[in-house]
C-alpha cells in the first residue's frame, strides 16, 4: 500500500509537478476556509469572550474569599470581646432610651446633691441626640456634674456649659450629646466595613466592668 | 526512467553560456566533446523546477496540517476555559452558601464596628472636660469669686469671669491656671474696675492644647 502511494506520489510529481502543486494549493485553500476562517476565527473569538468571563468570575471568587475571611476573623474577634460588648451596647444602644438615661442621670445627680430640673432632647442626626440639662444645686461645685455625666452608663459628650458659681439662683446648664446606633441588616453582597478593634474596646471599657 | 529521459535530450551544437540561470534549457554537449556517458551532459529541465515544487508542496503539506492543528488546539483551550469557569462558579456557590451561615455574625460584627468607630470619633472630638473644669474652679484665690464659667465646643476654650478686690489676684489666678499642662494659652480679654464696688472684673479665656 505504501509502495503504491509512494509510486503515485512520484508519478504525480514526476509526471506533472504543477498539477501536484495545484492540487495541494486547492486542498490548502479548502483547509484554510474551513479550519481557518470558519473554525479558528470563531473559536478564537469565543476564547476571548470566555477569558473575560473567567476573569470576572475569578475576581468575584476572590472577593468572596476575602469576605469569608473577614467574617471568620470577625467571629473570632466577637468571641474575644464577648465580655466587653454588652458594656459597649449600654454606652451606645441601638435605640435612644432617653428615659433610661434620664432616670440614671437623675439618680446619680441626686447622689451628688443636684436635682435635674429641665431636660430637652432632640435628634441631631441618625446617631446623635442633643440634650440640654439644667440642675438645681450648689453652683460653686457644679464641676461635679461632669463626673455625674461620665458615671452614667451612656457615652456622653459635653458640647457646652455655663455656670454662675456666685449666683445660686441661676441653674447650671450643660449641653451634651448621647448616641445610638441602630442595627441594620448586613448586605451580604458587600464586605464588612472594617475589623473589630478589640484592643481599643478592652482599653476603654474594661475598667467599667 | 532512462527511456523517458532520452527523448528530452537536446543535442545543441551552440550551448548557451552558464551565466544564464533562468533559462530552463537543456545544456547541450559541445560537438567537439564527445563523451560516452549521456548523463554527464544531460541536465533534465524539470530537476531545477522539481526542487522548488517539492519544497512548495512540502510547505503546503505543513500548512494543511498546521491550520487544523491550531483549530484543535483552540478547541482544547476553549474546553479548558469552560472547565475553569465551571470550577470557579462552583466555588462561588460554595462560598455564598458558607457566607450566608455568617449572617448573624456579620450583623453583630458590623454593629460593633460602627459603634466602635463612633466611640473613637467622640473620644477624639470631645476631650474629658470634668478634670479641666474642676481645676479651673478650684484654683481661685481667696477674695476672688468666679462669676461665670462658660464653655462652647465650637470655640474649644473656656471663658472665666472673675471678680476680685485686688488686681494681684487676677495675675495669681492666671498663674495657677498655667500649672495645668493641658492649657496652652491664658488670655486676659478684659479687666474693668468698678468704682462703686471697688472691685476688678476680668474676663479670662483659657485655651487647651
Amino acid at each position: 500500500m505504501n509502495n503504491l502511494i509512494n509510486k503515485v506520489r512520484l508519478e504525480l510529481l514526476s509526471s506533472d509537478p504543477h498539477r501536484a502543486l495545484r492540487l495541494y494549493l486547492m486542498i490548502a485553500f479548502v483547509d484554510l476556509v474551513i479550519f481557518g476562517f470558519f473554525g479558528l476565527y470563531f473559536s478564537i473569538a469565543s476564547l476571548k469572550e470566555k477569558n473575560i468571563e473567567l476573569k470576572n468570575v475569578k475576581s468575584e471568587e476572590e472577593l468572596l474569599q476575602i469576605k469569608k475571611f473577614k467574617l471568620t476573623d470577625a467571629e473570632a474577634s466577637l468571641k474575644a470581646a464577648r465580655d466587653i460588648i454588652p458594656t459597649l451596647n449600654e454606652r451606645i444602644p441601638d435605640q435612644p432610651y432617653t428615659h433610661l438615661f434620664l432616670t440614671d442621670l437623675s439618680d446619680k445627680a441626686a447622689a451628688a446633691g443636684y436635682t435635674l430640673t429641665d431636660i430637652q432632647t432632640y435628634e441631631a442626626d441618625d446617631h446623635t441626640l442633643q440634650t440640654s440639662l439644667r440642675f438645681l444645686g450648689s453652683p460653686s461645685e457644679a464641676y461635679k456634674l461632669f463626673s455625674v455625666l461620665e458615671s452614667t452608663s451612656r457615652l456622653v459628650a459635653v458640647s457646652g456649659f455655663s455656670f454662675f458659681p456666685a449666683d445660686p439662683v441661676v441653674e447650671p446648664r450643660i449641653e451634651a450629646f448621647i448616641y445610638k446606633v441602630s442595627d441594620t441588616p448586613l448586605d451580604l453582597s458587600e464586605s464588612l466595613n472594617g475589623t473589630i478593634d478589640v484592643e481599643f474596646l478592652t482599653e476603654e471599657l474594661e475598667p467599667a466592668l | 526512467m532512462l527511456r523517458k529521459l532520452l527523448p528530452k535530450l537536446n543535442l545543441n551544437l551552440n550551448p548557451k553560456p552558464k551565466s544564464d540561470p533562468g533559462a530552463s534549457q537543456v545544456v547541450s554537449q559541445d560537438s567537439s566533446v564527445n563523451t560516452p556517458n549521456l548523463l554527464d551532459s544531460y541536465e533534465p529541465d524539470f530537476m531545477h523546477n522539481y526542487n522548488f515544487l517539492y519544497k512548495a508542496v512540502n510547505s503546503l503539506k505543513l500548512f494543511i496540517i498546521f491550520v487544523p492543528a491550531l483549530f484543535f488546539i483552540s478547541l482544547f483551550l476553549n474546553d479548558l476555559t469552560d472547565l475553569r469557569i465551571s470550577v470557579a462558579k462552583k466555588n462561588i456557590d460554595r462560598l455564598n452558601t458558607e457566607i450566608t451561615k455568617y449572617d448573624k455574625v456579620g450583623r453583630e460584627a458590623n454593629l460593633v464596628i460602627k459603634k466602635t468607630e463612633l466611640y473613637k470619633q467622640v473620644k477624639a472630638s470631645y476631650p474629658d472636660i470634668s478634670k479641666r473644669v474642676e481645676w479651673l474652679m478650684t484654683q481661685v484665690p481667696t477674695d476672688t469669686v468666679l462669676e461665670e464659667i462658660r464653655y462652647d465646643k465650637d470655640d474649644g476654650s473656656v471663658e472665666v469671669k472673675a471678680v476680685t478686690s485686688k488686681a494681684l489676684n487676677i495675675t495669681l489666678l492666671i498663674d495657677r491656671y498655667f500649672k495645668d499642662d493641658s492649657i496652652s494659652e491664658v488670655i486676659l480679654e478684659s479687666t474693668e474696675f468698678d468704682s462703686r464696688t471697688q472691685s476688678y472684673s476680668s474676663t479670662i479665656e483659657v485655651v487647651y492644647e
